[in-house]
This record gives structure tokens, C-alpha cells and sequence, in this order.
């Protein structure tokens, strides 16, 4: 009874939205466009982000303008979600939101550290809403990287740049923005004791599944690319366990051919992901794999927490979506080649 | 007792004045800013021509909007941070009035307090983290108690090399999971919130790596001091002295740090209310248009609040031109004035109660007295009686004085009055009956006469309704609505004839042959069927049906019979009123009885009491709201339309 009064308004909202996102029809019609205008005058004319682009003039709009306008639209959606929590919910759907203020602290600090001017930062900024819990216009007026860790002071991510603050550098701001991540996922797993056990269940899933992929992400990369030793690969892992479990996380920091890295996998439900060798479709096939467990559980309907995270992040693989299509058509790629970054398969 | 007029001001003046002039107008919250580039644009902001006004003239074509670019983000957080360490010390506010005007002056006396501020407070938090880093070295010789070895042989080992790191907790899980890769050895020696201290050993070859690996894993190096001596013992022993002696250092600092921001007390609310300031008259500024030299601003400044603006525009020995408008004068229609309303202060707290339903337009008739009168009227009528009336204007007392609820505790109050008023009337204290006479009537003895007043009583007030909707709508010019409407002329003189007729029917006193009568009321309802067609007439419209003649009939006549309907409902609603009064006495009636039937004393005043607190918080709250529907509904519905926005100054508040 108690979870129908909380999650039933929420629950019917998703639903609508659900409605208004794009079908594969319309991923396809945009995906045969042939030239970036005709792209966005798809995407205005036929699709529901026509009232987004209503306002502006897409003659004119520059394809990274559109994307942070992208960005913010889904932010906006995202904000109004609060008013249909309070308590703890409230409290977690905050936490959650976290990680697109995270994403903007990034940008500050990495503008800062690039010395780029306070406007030319705040134009790339996504996240300024109500949920905040950093003060943007103090951050962006402060000079340095120094003086940004110094500010959040009083804020949840002090306590973890502190010791960071002095180092900066190139690599020092690799550090800076995992230690951040990790606040995040810190603050989620802290927020779930105030659950109950059916919610409880379904934020570590959702989380944890999230938590996986970045850490395969993370480690591929690593050993692919960047051959960064095994016990730092292992170090800057989001320790969790979920279907990749802890012993094979470690396991796969260790390996030292791709052949074991996949025998380690083939148990898991992520084998899929990692099956082909090749780097350019990981993502894809990343962003494929959540759609369907997400939209598994939107299927489902349960009158719990879960659509509403599983429909935030659809709805983010959506934006990611049009804005790798828009990407396309202003590079004119081939639409054989384009539609291997869009989370969908002919 | 009316909505106060309002005058559009236009300002203008050369720009060195701007900030001065901006700044007091926030001080004394006397304006409300409207768009000055579209008061210009709509030609209601005329200047004279004259040789006075030349120059301001010739520079209205290069006018622009006003771009309030002022930065200072930084000062703010950092007024925060002091508000936020003085907060502690509850000194009395006595503010003294010193405003500072100029921007630089102001930020420099800020940098100035707060950089003092800074350097006591860095040091403060060095202190604090050097007598933290102290404790963990304790708590590590703690470890180590056992070994007898001196400490300088621990800290220079040949190949290894001994350190101190305090780790996030779940990286340290991490660590943990995996021990047999790190070529080290580990030791947590301390848990605090979140962290974890441990000692780690490492061959000096493999310091490098290992550094790498801690570093990952977001470990912070603790600094352990080298010039211990002794076994670690005995080192322990030096530490925790001084722990101690750093203890009363940062004592020290703190007392020191608290000593400036009490010095500074009343500098830094200053400087606060300052900035305060400033952010306010940025907000006039904003809407302001400007040329290289001049400024201009537009805004409504009640009439009550000229002597202030004049009061102001003294001070700049008539540097600044004025241009002031009434509404009416006013060409563009799209900005509609503000409303203020002034009532006494008898009446003001009912203020609130017409604010839930809406702010009066600026040209119709403030309902608040006239709210308030009946509704006081009906709550006492409803929920007469002296005890309780007492305690609801003791409750209205408490909001108003403890929890600063000036509006809600002042009805109370009022409501609370009433209600005793009545009580006597009806000779009730606390529900019982016998204490006192009744001074006019026992509403259970007489139920009949209680209901019939009730309805008379209401119809005295609809038709009070009446006059003010009539009134409100020939202000408005509305004719259709004012003459013909079911709440205008038409429907009043219905009303009227409906009501002598039932009076002449219950008396059994035929003024009028049924004939008359009968077309009397065809006669109005004909009015109101054709109001629009009438109306227009009247106005020498040419179009008589606006949507259309069918659509017309249909509404109007549906109309018609609401008409009919509604003015029989509206009148017996008021039925409530006594039936309330009555309600009231059963509830009593019913606890009495309960009080009775147990043969305990004590529990029979208990029941009573509880029966009481019943009343008093279930019965007054129906009561509360039934008034207010009536209120609502069968009143405002006839005369009021609350579609004015609320009269908001810009004004600084100072703390």
C-alpha cells in the first residue's frame, strides 16, 4: 500500500514520457538523413524534441551548442522528477543527481586547470538546477584548480580532493575526477541503508550494474591502451561486486592476454559486450546491453523505485544516441559506418 | 479600506547619481520596477521639451537596456563564511545604520576583515590538522608499544622503510583484498569516521612502486616527526605531550579568532547588509535603460510612499527629473498597476483571507472589510460561546506574539472576540448553559427562529454582494455583466422580487396580482437571457452576437436556469450558519451526557475536557472553513474577481 502512494504519480509520469521517446522508426529515418540540416529538421519535425528546438534557430545552431542544450533538456526533465518524492526518496533521487553535478565539477576543474575564462566554462556547464549542493557562480569566479578544492570546502567532495589539491597536473586531474566518481558511487551505497529491502535491492542492482561496466570499461582500457600496472588498475576499480565478482575484478586486473580476459567474462552476463575484439563497437554494444536490462525492467512495471532509474538512464543512451547521430551527419559518416554508435542494430 | 492609488514614476538623471539613486529607493522599499526601454517604446515616458530637458532629450536615441555587470561571487561566499563563524555569539543585532554606497569601498573593507579573518582561521585549521596528524602518530607508537627498540633505530632502517597513511575505508578494503601484491607490510592501526590509519613497511628498493600504488589508492602520507628518541614507549608519552601543548595553542587561536569577529561584529553586518544592498538595487538597475550619460527608470510608487521618493530626490538638489503618470493616463495597456491595500488595523489580518483567493485588481473594490465584518459575524454566530471563544483568543494571542504569525493569530483574536460576544447572546461557557443567562436567545430552545434568522441573515449579506458586484462592474465599465448579468442589475431586481414575494406569501399579504408578478420575473430573465445583445447595444457595437446567435441561446439559456437555481441554493446555504449554532450545542450535549453516565467525578471531567478540546479544534476548523466557503463561493463569486497582482517593492531587508 505504501509504495503505491509513492511511486504511483511517478510511475504513471514515466510511463507518458516513455511515449514520447524515439522508436526505432525514427532512429532509422534519422540515421538515413542525409545532411545535418535535414537531421534536425527530422528531429524538430517528427519527434517529441520538437518543442526543445521550437525556440531556436537550427539554421544557425552549432552541433556542440546543441548538444549542451541536449544535455540540459535531459537535466531539466530530471530536476522535475523531485517533485514527486519526499523522505528518503527525495533524499536518494538528490543523490543520484550527484553524478551530473560531479560531470560539471570535472569541467570546472579541468577548465580552471586550462585557464579557460568563467564564461567560456559556464557555457559547457549542464547541471545548475535546484538539486545543487555546490555554489556554480562562486566555483567558476574562483582563479585556479587550488582555489575550486579549497571552495568545496563544506561540500561532500572536500574530504576526498583534499590531499589532491597540491598535485595538480595532468595526471593529478586524472585523480582528482576518479576520486570524484567515487563520491558518487560512496554517496548512493550510503543512502541505501535508508532504504527498504525491496528498493533497497533494486538501487544496488541498478548501481552495481552501472559500477560493473566502468570498471570493464576501466580495466580494458588499461590493459589495451594505456598498460597501466595491475595493482593501480585494481586501485582506481569502484570495489563492489555484483555479477562481476570481487575475486574476478581482481582476476581481470591481473590478466595478461585478452584471451583470459574474455574466458574470465564468459560467465558472466557481460561476455556479449567484450566477445568481438574490436575497441569501436564496445560502447555500443555497452550501451545495447543496458538498454535491454533497463527496458527489461520497465517492462515490468513494479511499483518501485526501478522505473524510474531504468527510465533516466534509457533516456540518457537516447541523448547520447542523437547527439553520436548528429555527430555523423556533421562529419558526414556513412550511415553503415554511424550506426555503430547508436544503441541500435538493423 | 481601499487599494491605494498608485503613480508611475519615471526617473531621470545623469549616471553618476544612478547607483546612489537605486540604492536609496531600496532602502526605503517605496518601488516596484517595471522595464524602463518598454516604458519608453510605449511613449508613456514623455519628457517635456524644454531647454531643461534638451540634453536628456537628444540622448534618448542612443538608449539601450541598463547591463548590470557587477561581480562578486566570491565576496559573497566570503560574507557567508563570516556571518557563518559569528553566528555563534547571539549578539543583540543593534545595527547602526551605517550603509556603505560605494562598490570598491565596500569590497575593499571586506578583503581587509576577511583576509585578518583568513590568516587567524588557516592557522587555526593548520593547528587543527598538525594535532590530528599527532594523534595518529600516538595511536601508531601505540602498535609499536611492545617493541623495545629505540625509535631511531624504527625510523633509519637500513632496508626498510617505515610509514604512516591514512586511507579512505573503501580503499582500504581494497588494499586488503589485495595484500599479496603489495610489497609491503600493513598494519591498520586506527579507525576513524570514514578512515583508516595504518602503518606500512617497505623495503627501500620497492619504496617507488609501492608509492605508486598507495598513491592510487588515495592514501595521504602522515608526517611522522624524526626527532624522537627512546623506545616508542616512551615516545608515545612525548607525543601525547604535545598533543597537549598544541592543544593550547589552537585554544589559543581560537579565542583569538573569536575576540576579531566580536570586535568586528557589527563592521561585518554592515558590510553584509551592504552587499544586501547592493544585489537589491542591482534588481531596480536591471530594469532600468541607460544612455552614456543619463539613466532611466520606471516603476509604481504608491501614492502614500511620494513623500519618500520626494524625500529622496531632495537629497540630489533636483538633479533628477520626474515624471509622474496616474494609471489611467497610461497608454500601454500590457502593464497592469500593482495592488496595495490599506485597511485598519482592525481589519488587516483578514488581508490574508482575500489573498488565498486572489489580490484585487487594481480598479475593483477591496473586499476586506466587508469579508471581514461577515465572516466574524458568521463565526460567532456558528461557534458562540464565551470559554472557547476565550481559548481561541488566547491561541490567537500565542501565534501572534510567539510564533510571529501575525495574520493567522490575528484573526484568531478577532474570531476569539466574536465568538464570546455570541456566547453571551446565547449564554454559553464551555458549553454548558447554566453558568450564564443567555442575553437573547438558546439556540436549541428556539431551533426553528435560529435557522429562519440564518437565511435572512444571509440574504442581508447577498444582497450587500449584489451592490458591490454592481458597483465593481460599472467601474469596470462592464455594462453586459454590471446591468444584465445574473450577478449585475438584472439578476438583483429578480433576487429582490423573489424575496418580497416569499415574504408576502408567508405573511399571507398579496401586494401584487400574480400576474404582475409573473411578468415581472420574465421581464429580468429575459434581461439575462439577452445581456450580451443588450449590451452591446447599449455600447453601439455593431456586432450583437460575439460567438455566434446559436451558441449564444444554448449557453445563455442553460444560464438562465443556473440563475434560477443558484440564487435558491446560494440562500439556503446559509442555513449552515444556524445549523452550525446548533451543531455546536448538540456536540456539548452529547459529552454532557457521556459525563453524566459515568458515576467517577474525576472521569466526568475529563470527559468534559476532552469534549471540549474536540470542539474546539474539530467543530472550530469545520466552522473555520464553512465560513470561508461561504465566503467564497456565495459571495466573492458575485462581486469579486481577484485578478490583481500584489503590490511587491523592491526593498532590502536588514538584519
Amino acid at each position: 500500500m505504501g509504495s503505491v502512494v509513492v511511486f504511483s504519480a511517478i510511475n504513471t509520469k514515466v510511463k507518458a514520457l516513455i511515449g514520447k521517446m524515439l522508436s526505432k522508426d525514427q532512429y532509422l529515418q534519422l540515421l538515413n538523413c542525409k545532411d545535418l540540416k535535414s537531421t534536425l529538421k527530422t528531429l524538430k519535425e517528427e519527434t517529441s524534441y520538437g518543442e526543445l528546438l521550437e525556440q531556436y534557430n537550427l539554421d544557425k545552431i552549432h552541433r556542440g551548442d546543441l548538444e549542451i542544450i541536449l544535455d540540459k533538456y535531459y537535466i531539466s526533465t530530471y530536476s522535475k522528477f523531485i517533485n514527486y518524492f519526499d523522505g528518503e526518496y527525495r533524499k536518494l533521487i538528490k543523490t543520484f543527481f550527484i553524478r551530473w553535478e560531479i560531470e560539471d565539477l570535472k569541467v570546472i576543474i579541468r577548465g580552471k586547470y586550462l585557464g579557460h575564462s568563467k564564461g567560456e566554462i559556464d557555457k559547457k556547464l549542464i547541471a545548475r538546477s535546484s538539486l545543487n549542493t555546490i555554489n556554480y557562480d562562486y566555483l567558476l569566479a574562483l582563479k585556479n584548480v587550488e582555489e575550486v578544492i579549497e571552495g568545496l570546502k563544506g561540500s561532500i567532495y572536500y574530504k576526498s580532493l583534499k590531499n589532491l589539491a597540491n598535485i595538480v597536473s595532468a595526471k593529478g586531474l586524472f585523480r582528482i575526477e576518479t576520486e570524484l566518481d567515487f563520491v558518487y558511487f560512496t554517496s548512493v551505497r550510503k543512502e541505501l541503508k535508508h532504504l527498504d529491502n525491496e528498493n533497497k535491492e533494486v538501487v544496488y542492482s541498478i548501481m552495481s550494474l552501472e559500477a560493473d561496466l566502468l570498471n570493464l570499461g576501466w580495466i580494458y582500457r588499461g590493459k589495451t591502451f594505456y598498460n597501466i600496472p595491475p595493482e593501480e588498475l585494481f586501485n582506481y576499480t569502484i570495489y563492489n561486486g555484483y555479477k562481476l565478482s570481487k575475486e574476478n575484478l581482481k582476476k581481470l586486473c591481473y590478466v595478461n592476454t585478452m584471451e583470459e580476459f574474455n574466458n574470465i567474462l564468459s560467465k558472466t552476463p557481460y561476455a556479449s559486450i567484450y566477445e568481438k575484439d574490436d575497441s569501436n563497437l564496445i560502447e555500443k554494444r555497452e550501451r545495447e546491453f543496458q538498454k535491454k536490462y533497463f527496458k527489461k525492467i520497465l517492462r515490468e512495471n513494479k511499483t518501485n523505485i526501478s522505473m524510474v532509474i531504468s527510465y533516466l538512464t534509457v533516456y540518457r543512451i537516447e541523448i547520447r544516441d542523437i547527439i553520436s547521430i548528429i555527430e555523423q551527419k556533421r562529419y558526414a559518416i556513412d550511415k553503415n559506418e554511424g550506426i555503430n554508435y547508436v544503441s541500435v542494430t538493423l | 479600506m481601499s487599494i491605494e492609488k498608485m503613480h508611475m514614476v519615471n526617473l531621470v538623471g545623469a549616471i553618476k547619481d544612478f547607483d546612489k539613486l537605486t540604492k536609496m529607493l531600496a532602502l526605503e522599499g517605496c518601488m516596484q520596477p517595471v522595464s524602463a526601454l518598454q516604458e519608453i517604446n510605449s511613449s508613456d515616458f514623455v519628457l517635456k521639451t524644454s531647454t531643461d530637458n534638451i540634453e536628456a532629450l537628444m540622448d534618448v536615441n542612443y538608449i539601450r537596456p541598463y547591463v548590470y555587470d557587477k561581480e562578486y561571487d566570491i565576496s559573497l561566499k566570503h560574507i557567508e563564511k563570516l556571518m557563518d563563524a559569528q553566528k555563534t555569539f547571539g549578539k543583540s543585532s543593534e545595527y547602526d545604520g551605517e550603509m556603505i554606497f560605494n562598490f570598491d569601498t565596500m569590497e575593499k573593507q571586506l578583503s581587509e576583515v576577511y583576509d585578518k579573518y583568513n590568516v587567524l582561521y588557516t592557522k587555526l585549521e593548520e593547528l587543527k590538522e598538525k594535532e590530528q596528524h599527532l594523534k595518529n602518530t600516538y595511536q601508531a607508537l601505540e602498535f609499536l608499544k611492545n617493541v623495545s627498540l629505540p625509535m631511531e633505530d624504527i625510523t633509519n632502517m637500513k632496508n626498510f622503510e617505515m610509514a604512516l597513511y591514512k586511507v579512505p575505508e573503501q580503499n582500504m578494503v581494497k588494499i586488503k583484498a589485495n595484500y599479496e601484491n603489495i610489497p609491503s607490510v600493513i598494519q591498520s592501526v586506527y579507525k576513524e569516521k570514514d578512515f583508516v590509519i595504518f602503518i606500512a613497511f617497505t623495503p627501500i628498493l620497492l619504496v617507488v612502486e609501492t608509492e605508486r600504488i598507495f598513491k592510487s589508492a588515495n592514501c595521504q602520507r602522515i608526517p611522522v616527526p624524526d626527532h624522537y628518541t627512546g623506545i616508542p614507549r616512551d615516545v608515545a608519552t612525548t607525543v601525547r605531550g604535545e598533543t597537549n601543548e598544541l592543544q593550547q595553542a589552537r585554544v589559543e587561536i581560537q579565542k583569538q579568532l573569536n575576540d576579531f569577529l566580536n570586535e568586528n561584529y557589527n563592521n561585518i553586518k554592515n558590510i553584509q547588509n551592504s552587499y544586501e544592498l547592493e544585489q537589491k538595487s542591482g534588481e531596480i538597475k536591471k530594469s532600468a535603460a541607460c544612455t552614456n550619460e543619463f539613466f532611466y527608470i520606471s516603476g509604481w510608487i504608491p501614492k502614500s510612499f511620494m513623500e519618500k521618493l520626494n524625500k529622496i530626490l531632495s537629497s540630489f538638489d533636483g538633479r533628477i527629473l520626474t515624471v509622474t503618470k496616474e494609471p489611467n493616463e497610461i497608454t500601454n495597456k500590457e502593464i497592469t498597476p500593482p495592488t496595495m491595500l490599506i485597511n485598519k488595523k482592525l481589519f488587516k489580518p483578514f488581508e490574508s483571507m482575500v489573498g488565498m483567493y486572489g489580490v484585487p485588481s487594481y480598479d475593483e473594490i477591496d473586499p476586506t472589510v466587508f469579508l471581514a465584518i461577515t465572516y466574524t459575524l458568521m463565526f460567532g454566530a456558528m461557534f458562540g460561546d464565551v470559554g472557547q471563544g476565550l481559548v481561541l483568543l488566547l491561541a490567537g494571542f500565542l501565534l501572534r506574539i510567539k510564533l510571529c504569525r501575525n495574520n493567522l493569530g490575528g484573526v484568531f483574536e478577532r474570531l476569539g472576540v466574536s465568538s464570546i460576544v455570541f456566547g453571551c447572546l446565547y449564554g454559553s461557557v464551555f458549553g454548558s448553559e447554566t453558568v450564564i443567562p443567555a442575553l437573547l436567545i438558546r439556540p436549541m430552545d428556539h431551533i426553528n427562529d435560529i435557522l429562519i434568522a440564518a437565511i435572512i441573515f444571509g440574504c442581508g449579506f447577498l444582497l450587500l454582494g449584489f451592490a458591490l458586484g454592481i458597483t465593481n462592474s460599472l467601474r469596470r465599465k462592464d455594462v453586459e455583466r454590471g446591468l444584465f448579468g445574473k450577478e449585475g442589475l438584472a439578476g438583483f431586481m429578480f433576487y429582490i422580487g423573489a424575496l418580497i414575494l416569499i415574504v408576502s406569501i408567508v405573511y399571507k399579504n398579496e401586494l401584487l396580482p400574480t400576474s404582475i408578478w409573473i411578468i415581472y420575473f420574465i421581464f429580468f430573465l429575459l434581461l439575462i437571457l439577452l445581456k450580451q445583445p443588450l449590451a452591446n447595444m447599449i455600447l453601439g457595437k455593431k456586432v450583437l452576437f460575439e460567438d455566434g446567435v446559436k451558441d449564444y441561446f444554448i449557453e445563455s439559456s442553460f444560464e438562465v436556469v443556473e440563475t434560477l437555481l443558484s440564487m435558491f441554493t446560494n440562500t439556503l446555504s446559509f442555513i449552515r450558519i444556524g445549523a452550525f449554532a446548533l451543531n455546536h450545542v448538540g456536540l456539548f450535549v452529547a459529552f454532557s451526557a457521556m459525563a453524566n453516565m459515568t458515576n467517577n467525578g474525576f472521569v466526568s471531567i475529563l470527559i468534559l475536557i476532552l469534549g471540549n478540546v474536540i470542539i474546539i479544534c474539530l467543530e472550530g476548523l469545520i466552522v473555520f472553513i464553512q465560513g470561508l466557503r461561504l465566503e467564497y463561493y456565495e459571495l466573492f463569486s458575485k462581486y469579486y474577481e481577484g485578478g490583481g497582482v500584489a503590490f511587491e517593492p523592491v526593498k532590502v531587508k536588514l538584519t
